[in-house]
């Protein structure tokens, strides 16, 4: 924008002030005396503004221009103003010297605006003569402007104005690529697969340093200046045209080794012709050779910009036609007063080249936000996926452990109903079975049932309902032979993870437990407490018979079983039999 | 005398139950039919002191003639058969209107002592079921829970359990007998089997609706 803006002034057409005089006839003659030449030199007519590589090409030394004008009214503060002076040189005013722009022997880069302003005394009115001299170093192109003559104040506004588009802006111009290149470079380093940074960065930084050397920015000899000219230039050529390659998705091995090359060679004899040489060796034509990468950039961009039709190749078409159109004016006509486009030919270009990078550097940061935004989605969709998984284990284990419980409920049935089941059919067929016998058979038969159907109810952690219910089934069978039961269950600490195979083997050891007494201890009173200790609590029962008579087998047998129950859910069974009734008791270990 | 009636469609479940009953002194069958459709005949002409039906019957649900006959007769005792285990049909049947249940294998003196002590207005009730109970009127917000103050009074009590029926509830849930209950809380056992009694009710209540029952109840007193 504001280069725009600087661009659009920066066309306006020249001032016209009364208070000016511009002097554009001039006579010259080449002669290196140190003071003004005589009327009988040599002088030749000479158009100002005098550009030598046009008029004596190849020409360098010391020149002297006349000009001759009339005054008609003379100026309160008298000055002189070129507006563009790439020399050393030094003006008279009617035969008086006023001053001197440059170092006398210092060639001196740059094209600059030179105002000297002189004694008012110095001027006539009618016939005066203005001498400058000029010199030309080997190796620099002469050049004098046309000269304007005027009043002081007039004129150095135009002075300012001029300086402010020969230098001023071309500072800004080389301020601004050398911070694109700085950041674009530091991107690119930091990502050196993203070529099109680097070549933009070193684009820019090459026109920052050619920029730079035009106005003689840096503190470097003319020679050191002359030949950054050179490398900027040249550089600035070869990175725009790979930059323009990059972004076309081209990789033209060859072509990029052969301008990288040619780039090299004509630095090299840059220098060589600086430096060593001191003069210009090569020919003209050949120097201008950066003209073809220049023109071969704008052609790859209208082609991309045919092909893809889009803001950002359509800009950078826009960009190259100007640059190319700026350097076609530029070497066609000789721009020595206002704006020399050649010299921000390529302004408008680092600008498109910039914002592409800027988009391009937004819509990876816009990529980055999309893909985290994706990732964020699949990472959901995955633990959904995970959880589906998850819940669908859950529910195969659910479902393996429910087989499992089928599988102990069925063997707990054919183990324990069945076998009696047998039992008692055995007794009918053998046709000895006393009916009580078979009745008995089968009320253990049912009692067992009642005990695995028993176990199936949800414990949660607590024995205690569940004895309870084993002693509510007992109740009537103790009622029936007398025997008063003692229920002291009250409370007892959790037991965490009671499972029904835990539950039904804690229920079987007690109605063993209970059935013996029933059967064999004729007792008539039965104690049932818990003893809670630190890791486990014991449930214990105690009876008043007459213990275990050492004739009777079925305890023993009963006992074994009773054991290995209580072993296999690592509980402890101590039976205590004594003169006065039987103590058991069943440790279950806390978890 | 204490007429029974039995309703049972497994001829030698029907026939055990028969032959309990004609043995028991103090208990006269009154009937013994199979089917939903016979029993509400036969109750149509007689009405029992207790009624003893199972649930599965050919012509329909037991549940059904709970709650016609607990809406009908009030002062029969509605006993459901049932197999052992079967603790949802229970309490569906108690929430219909019946006051206990007997199981199919109960030796025949259980079963005498058990219409007894219904007669005497308590109502058996198994350590398993009174978990149950405990566990729907808690879920329902009627019920307080252990150690904490009694949740409800006065008119609202209707239908919830008092603190006392709670803990009754709770021991019994336990395993302990009438009779230690109500040496636990030093009250006659008598009052423990009113509890639990009005426990059932009040499952009943709960479960088919405060005003119907209400209604039905008030209409009898008056």
């Amino acid at each position: 924008m504001v280069l725009a803006a600087l661009w659009l002034c920066a066309w306006a057409p020249t001032w016209a002030d009364d208070d000016v005089l511009t002097l554009a006839r001039a006579d010259i003659v080449l002669d290196s005396r140190a003071g003004p030449p005589p009327d009988v030199a040599a002088w030749q007519p000479q158009r100002l503004p005098d550009f030598w590589p046009e008029s004596r090409p190849g020409a360098t030394g010391v020149a002297w221009y006349r000009l001759r004008f009339e005054l008609h009214r003379l100026p309160a503060e008298p000055a002189v103003f070129f507006t563009r002076l790439r020399t050393v040189g030094a003006v008279w005013v009617n035969g008086q010297r006023i001053g001197a722009t440059g170092t006398p022997g210092v060639a001196e880069p740059g094209q600059r605006p030179q105002l000297l302003q002189f004694a008012p005394g110095l001027l006539r009115e009618g016939p005066n003569e203005l001498l400058l001299r000029v010199w030309v170093a080997d190796g620099y192109l002469g050049a004098v402007s046309a000269v304007q003559l005027g009043e002081r104040a007039v004129l150095a506004r135009a002075y300012e104005r001029e300086r402010f588009i020969r230098i001023t802006l071309v500072q800004l111009f080389c301020a601004l690529s050398l911070t694109v290149a700085f950041v674009t470079l530091l991107v690119w380093w930091q990502r050196r697969a993203e070529a099109m940074f680097g070549c933009f960065g070193m684009a820019a930084a090459m026109m920052a340093l050619s920029a730079a050397a035009q106005i003689g920015a840096l503190p470097l000899s003319g020679a050191a200046n002359e030949w950054l000219d050179v490398v900027g230039g040249y550089g600035k050529t070869l990175f725009v045209f790979l930059y323009v390659l990059r972004f076309g998705g081209w990789r033209w091995p060859r072509v990029e080794g052969l301008l990288c090359a040619g780039t090299g060679i004509m630095w090299t004899i840059g220098a060589v012709e600086i430096f060593v040489l001191n003069r210009v060796v090569l020919p003209e034509w050949l120097w201008n050779s950066w003209l073809v990468p220049t023109v071969g950039a704008l052609l790859l961009s209208a082609m991309i910009a045919a092909r893809r039709r889009d803001a950002e190749s359509l800009a950078l078409l826009a960009g190259h036609a100007y640059s190319c159109a700026a350097v076609g004016v530029g070497l066609f006509g000789t721009f020595f007063d206002g704006f020399d486009p050649v010299m921000t030919h390529l302004a408008p270009l680092i600008v498109v080249m910039g914002w592409i990078m800027a988009r391009r550097f937004v819509r990876s940061l816009a990529t980055a936000e999309r893909l985290n935004a994706e990732l964020e989605a699949r990472v959901q969709a995955k633990h959904a996926e995970l959880e589906g998984n998850y819940r669908r284990i859950e529910a195969l284990t659910r479902e393996a452990a429910v087989t499992e419980e089928r599988g102990r409920i069925m063997r707990d049935m054919h183990d324990g109903i069945g076998a009696q089941l047998i039992t008692a059919l055995s007794l009918v067929e053998r046709g000895d079975g006393v009916p009580g016998h078979v009745a008995e058979v089968l009320r253990e038969c049912i009692d067992d049932l009642r005990l695995t159907i028993d176990s199936l109810e949800p414990a949660e952690d607590d024995l205690v309902p569940v004895l309870g219910n084993l002693r509510y089934r007992l109740e009537g069978r103790l009622r029936q032979q007398g025997i008063a039961l003692e229920w002291a269950l009250h409370e007892l600490p959790p037991l965490a993870g009671l499972t029904p195979r835990y539950v039904l083997h804690v229920l079987r050891i007690l109605q063993e437990a209970f059935t013996n007494i029933l059967k064999h201890a004729q007792a008539s009173r039965i104690q049932v407490h818990a003893k809670v200790e630190a890791r486990r609590v014991a449930i214990v029962v105690r009876d008043d018979g007459h213990g275990f008579d050492d004739g009777a087998p079925a305890p023993g047998r009963g006992l074994a079983n009773m054991r290995s129950r209580a072993q296999a859910i690592g509980a402890e069974l101590c039976v205590t039999p004594s003169p006065g009734g039987t103590t058991l008791s069943l440790a279950l270990t806390l978890a | 005398m204490t007429t029974v009636m039995v309703v049972e469609d497994d001829a030698a479940l029907a026939a055990r139950f028969a032959q309990i009953i004609a043995a028991a002194p103090g208990l006269s069958l009154l009937a013994c039919v199979g089917s939903l459709q016979a029993a509400r005949q036969a109750l149509m002409r007689q009405t029992p002191d207790v009624l003893l039906t199972d649930l599965g019957l050919p012509d329909g649900s037991g549940i059904e003639l709970i709650r016609d006959t607990a809406a009908a007769s009030p002062a029969t005792d509605i006993l459901v058969v049932t197999v052992f285990g079967d603790e949802d049909h229970v309490l569906a049947s108690i929430e219909a209107g019946a006051t206990g249940y007997v199981l199919k294998d109960m030796l025949p003196t259980e079963f005498a002592a058990l219409i007894a002590q219904l007669r005497a207005g308590g109502s058996p009730i198994s350590p398993v079921i009174a978990r149950r109970m405990l566990k729907r009127f808690r879920a329902a917000g009627l019920a307080s829970q252990p150690g904490a103050a009694a949740p409800v009074a006065g008119a609202a009590s209707e239908a919830g359990l008092s603190a006392r029926e709670s803990e009754v509830l709770g021991l019994i849930a336990k395993g302990f007998s009438f009779a230690e209950i109500a040496r636990l809380l030093e009250v006659s056992p008598h009052t423990i089997t009113a509890h639990v009694k009005r426990i059932y009710q009040k499952l009943a209540v709960h479960s088919r609706g405060e005003a119907v029952f209400e209604a039905t109840r008030m209409g009898l007193l008056s």
